[in-house]
């Protein structure tokens, strides 16, 4: 069934190879950068995160060494 | 009966259901489109003119229309993010644009190459063809306004705007062929009475279109995610998704 | 004190004629680019009549786009950099009714100037003059939609500090329909056929666009000016 005229497609077959071709690369280009740019969404919003933290993380060290509970300002 | 609609304004609701969503969309967008492939490939019989070349329709239709549908889609969700404030709709519009280029382009590329057998030429200035190009530039003009703007929400907006004024060229494209002496072959499928197109041709053709259709579907989930996460990376739902 | 709408377009139109005709450099410019423009074609292609007056109505229409867009972008651009564009958008009065005002003062000074000097154009091109009829009002209707829609394109592009060629990209694509049938009607013309048909295209695009433009260019500027 799929000999050799099959891929002949009658004569056409320069035409209809590279559309169906062309197709299958389109559709796998949209998979492959749909999760690229998932796999960049993820990374920004963990570095959001990370920023987040940092900063109540050293907001909450600032508080702590000015009350004079802890701090490597006040030993 | 509204609450569905309301739940899918809510990001964290979306970014979980899309995620639901996107395995079953693969899954039949694939059974679709390995039957419409091999009825359409092996199986339906040549046609009486065009003769094997006729099958380049398999991925020639689907591709134009989900064109149309995606940059429709893109401009109502623009429109909906614009008159009711709802911020996915900007994630939607976002996350339809390139996938919707992508189709025109290979809409154009297959009818270039089968417009080469069947007229004797690559390209012709027909209205169906000139306006499905100017779709293209449409969607890059959409696109490129969004990533101008230094504030992200500005940007949304304006390419919201853009894509709106822009709607009015696919009801053109459609009606191209029955406005003008086009080239282009006219409505074959979506007609009253007999249809045009023969049973075993129409079959792979119809799940050639619906295999696109889920397949846009499954991708439109997997970027919107991915575009909601942009959008709302500061909100504390997005702590615990991500660490998931 | 409430200004009526009117009112309140008049006193905008002729500010922003007063404001063009002390810059007359830059109602020139744009003029003397198309009338460069139209020259570059036959130097390039060919200068043989009968080849030339074939490619004439595209040639013109082309050039009339070019020329049109270089001074899209100082539609809004001047009053928001000095802060008046804000000073109009807050000022009560319909954003609406002002987009329209600049919009028209703006084709007075450009499009309107490049329909007076297409005669001269079209001589050059050896278009003739049994066509300048359905070609005068053919390039009128077209640059008045093209200064519409460009109104749309400046409004979204005016805060982006390099906005003047993706303005281009905006507009370009959405002019394509009126520059077919522009060219049509012109070509028809020349050939002797009646160029009602295209005409009538061209003013029914015109139409729409006069209706639904200056909403959407308002729209814009209240995204980009928010």
């Amino acid at each position: 069934m799929m000999g050799p005229e099959f891929w002949r497609m009658g004569g056409y077959a320069r035409y209809v190879w590279p559309c169906f071709g062309l197709a299958l690369g389109v559709l796998g280009w949209n998979l492959w950068s749909a999760r690229r740019l998932h796999a960049r969404a993820v990374l920004h919003a963990e570095r959001a995160l990370l920023m987040a933290r940092a900063d109540a993380g050293a907001r909450g060290a600032e508080l702590m060494a000015t009350n004079g509970l802890v701090g490597s300002k006040r030993s | 009966m509204w609450t569905w609609f309301y739940r899918l304004a809510s990001p964290p609701y979306v970014y979980r259901v899309a995620a639901r969503c996107t395995p079953w969309l693969l899954a039949g967008a694939c059974i679709a489109m390995l039957y419409g492939l091999c009825d359409g490939l092996a199986f339906a019989p040549p046609d009486y003119q065009q003769g094997e070349a006729f099958r380049i329709i398999y991925v020639h239709v689907p591709a134009a229309v989900l064109s149309l549908f995606a940059y429709t889609l893109m401009a109502t969700a623009g429109a909906i993010a614009l008159i009711w404030r709802i911020k996915v709709g900007h994630a939607v519009a976002a996350a339809a644009a390139p996938v919707g280029a992508s189709f025109t382009l290979l809409a154009l590329i297959t009818g270039s190459l089968w417009g080469k057998p069947m007229w004797g030429t690559y390209w012709a200035w027909d209205p169906r063809l000139t306006s499905e190009l100017i779709l293209l530039f449409l969607y890059f003009g959409v696109m490129s306004l969004r990533v101008a703007f230094e504030d992200p929400a500005r940007g949304d907006r304006a390419a919201a705007l853009l894509a709106i004024v822009g709607v009015v060229n696919v009801p053109i494209i459609h009606y191209s062929v029955q406005w003008w002496n086009s080239l282009h072959q006219g409505a074959t499928i979506i007609q009253f009475g007999k249809p045009k197109i023969a049973g075993s041709m129409l079959w792979p053709l119809l799940a050639m279109l619906l295999g696109f259709m889920l397949f846009f579907g499954a991708v439109l989930c997997m970027r919107l995610r991915a575009e909601v996460l942009l959008r709302e990376r500061q909100a504390s739902w997005v702590r615990a998704a991500v660490q998931a | 004190m409430t200004v009526g709408m009117l009112r309140g377009i008049t006193v905008v139109l002729r500010r922003e004629l007063t404001l063009s005709l002390r810059r007359p450099d830059q109602i020139l410019q744009p003029l003397v680019f198309f009338l460069i423009v139209t020259t570059l074609f036959p130097l390039s292609l060919s200068p043989e009549p009968r080849l030339l007056r074939q490619l004439a109505p595209g040639v013109l229409w082309v050039a009339a786009l070019l020329a049109s867009l270089l001074s899209l972008d100082g539609l809004f651009r001047g009053d928001a950099d000095d802060g008046t564009l804000e000073q109009l958008a807050l000022s009560g009065q319909s954003l609406n009714a002002i987009v329209v005002a600049k919009t028209v003062a703006h084709w007075l000074v450009s499009g309107a100037c490049l329909v007076l000097v297409s005669p001269l154009v079209a001589l050059a091109l050896g278009i003739p003059i049994e066509a300048f009829g359905p070609m005068l009002s053919s390039l009128a209707m077209g640059t008045l939609t093209l200064s519409w829609l460009g109104a749309i394109g400046a409004g979204l592009t005016v805060g982006l500090k390099r906005g003047n060629v993706l303005l281009s990209l905006i507009v370009l694509p959405l002019s394509m329909p009126l520059l077919i049938f522009g060219a049509s009607a012109t070509d028809r013309a020349i050939s002797g056929l009646a160029a009602a048909g295209p005409l009538y295209l061209l003013a029914a695009v015109c139409v729409l666009t006069t209706t639904l433009a200056p909403f959407a260019a308002a729209a814009a500027l209240r995204i980009t000016l928010e």
